[in-house]
């Protein structure tokens, strides 16, 4: 699976920002294990296409939707843009890295 | 997968009138026709959309309606054309962005006083908040939604504006949720301008829209260019619609957009039937312990609420890539109305009816959300 696109979607009203990352697949629960690898994550496997959010201790917060090729991410009003292309950086790598398992698309 | 349910019409609807898109394609297949340029054996496709719209505002001068990109691009013309200098600028809590953002934009540039006048639970203007700030301020222009996007509340615009005009200012409309679907008369309305965009409820394309002009009142042109008449001149022509419509018009969208006029004056719908659903849906929210909007009175066909233990994005995205079911959350570009409806800071979920909302889809939108608030967190 590799990353194809990263858009802005929308300024929040607290000043935080919504960005989405598309895929070339599906995102799999494998994938959302290691996103959400030492954080929160609630997640919904009952609903007809599983839902999760993760809440990362540096208060980045990622929502997706399991099978389907986009998640959001919000970032809060302190981070930077270099810290939005850090953890895209972080995704690539984590994509990349076959060991992870997380390359099977969601069939 | 379920089958998917479209409940963001108050964004855009869809489906638009039947053979829309097949009208648009023929139209940019053909010879094109532009009055006064190359004339083509093409029927002038501006003129059938200029009269049909025209007519549906309630105007009987078709040269008054002037056909623009949307709601937008006609609500800058009015409020960037009009002579405001130093003048203050009524409007509302209710207001989009469409009229927030170029009100904001000329107090920036110190060129006019704005008042925003506060609204109650339901998204209406506060009425004796208006007529204080009318009769106090003495506004040269009030500015005023026909219905709030975000609850539906319809505003009785008739007897806001005539208060407007006792004190000697213009009004003006934005129709944008109700053009297709309440009668509008801008006379009776007493609007003197009136915005609307084609592709709500009158189930146009994108990119269509109109901004009716009352006889007597002169804009500037806010963007000025070739007109195809009158080339001779240094300045915009006089005459309207010309004077306010400078360079080459989206034909083929305003032919479609006649298209869907037609198609709509052919095919009435019942309001009350929509009504009807969107009274099912109501009772069906509460008892699956939605907190919803309340509205009363006068309403258009469009829904907002909050969910206990969901945040309403969240809660979008679950309704739509889950269960099928499209709606619109967040603020919706409105965002003073949301202190007043107690949905800060994540506003609400949306659901907005058309004429070809089933009851159907109504049960479909109601399943998904008992599920997803059975669902614990």
């Amino acid at each position: 699976m590799k990353l194809i696109d990263v858009r802005k979607i929308e300024d929040c009203f607290d000043g935080s920002a919504r960005i989405e990352y598309r895929f070339d697949g599906g995102i799999t629960q494998s994938f959302m294990g290691h996103l959400a690898s030492g954080s929160r994550c609630d997640f919904f496997p009952e609903f007809p296409m599983p839902f999760f959010k993760i809440f990362r201790e540096d208060g980045l917060q990622i929502k997706g939707i399991i099978g389907s090729p986009d998640m959001e991410a919000y970032f809060p009003r302190s981070w930077t843009d270099e810290n939005k292309n850090e953890f895209a950086a972080e995704l690539r790598r984590l994509l990349e890295t076959p060991e992870t398992g997380i390359n099977e698309l969601v069939k | 997968m379920p089958p998917l349910v479209y409940l963001n019409n108050a964004a855009t609807s869809f489906p638009k009138a039947p053979g829309l898109g097949e009208e648009v394609r023929a139209r940019i297949e053909e010879v094109p026709y532009h009055a006064g340029r190359s004339g083509g054996p093409a029927k002038d496709p501006q003129r059938s959309c200029r009269e049909r719209l025209s007519g549906l505002l309630g105007s009987s001068d078709p040269a008054r309606l002037v056909l623009t990109s949307g709601a937008t691009e006609s609500l800058n013309i009015a409020l960037h054309g009009l002579p405001l200098e130093g003048q203050t600028v009524l409007s509302t809590a209710a207001e989009h962005n469409s009229v927030l953002r170029p009100l904001y934009l000329l107090r920036k540039k110190k060129k006019i006083d704005l008042c925003l006048v506060p609204c109650d639970t339901q998204g209406r203007v506060r009425r004796e908040e208006w007529r204080r700030q009318v009769r106090e301020k003495r506004p040269a222009l009030a500015v005023l939604t026909h219905a709030s996007n975000v609850s539906g509340a319809v505003h009785p615009v008739a007897e806001l504006f005539a208060e407007v005009h006792e004190s000697g200012g213009l009004t003006l409309l934005d129709s944008s949720q109700t053009a297709g679907l309440l009668p509008i008369d801008a006379n009776r309305l007493g609007a003197d301008l009136l915005a609307c965009t084609g592709h709500k409820y009158l189930l146009g394309p994108p990119g269509t829209g109109g901004l009716y002009v009352r006889p007597g009142i002169e804009l500037a042109p806010v963007f000025v260019g070739g007109t195809g008449v009158r080339s001779d001149l240094q300045e915009m022509p006089s005459e309207m619609p010309t004077r306010l419509e400078p360079g080459t018009p989206a034909s083929a969208l305003f032919a479609g957009l006649a298209w869907s006029l037609e198609w709509q004056e052919q095919n009435p719908f019942s309001f009350s039937a929509m009504n009807d659903r969107l009274g099912q849906l109501e009772s069906g929210l509460q008892e699956a312990g939605a907190r919803v909007i309340r509205v009363d009175g006068e309403r258009t066909p469009v829904i907002s609420f909050t969910l206990p233990r969901w945040e309403a994005a969240d809660a979008g995205m679950i309704l739509e890539r889950s269960f099928g079911v499209i709606c619109r959350t967040g603020l919706h570009c409105a965002p003073l109305i949301h202190e007043s409806l107690g949905s800060l800071p994540g506003g609400t979920i949306r659901f907005s009816l058309s004429r070809f909302t089933s009851d159907d889809d109504i049960a479909q939108a109601l399943d998904a959300l008992r599920c997803l608030l059975h669902e614990t967190h």
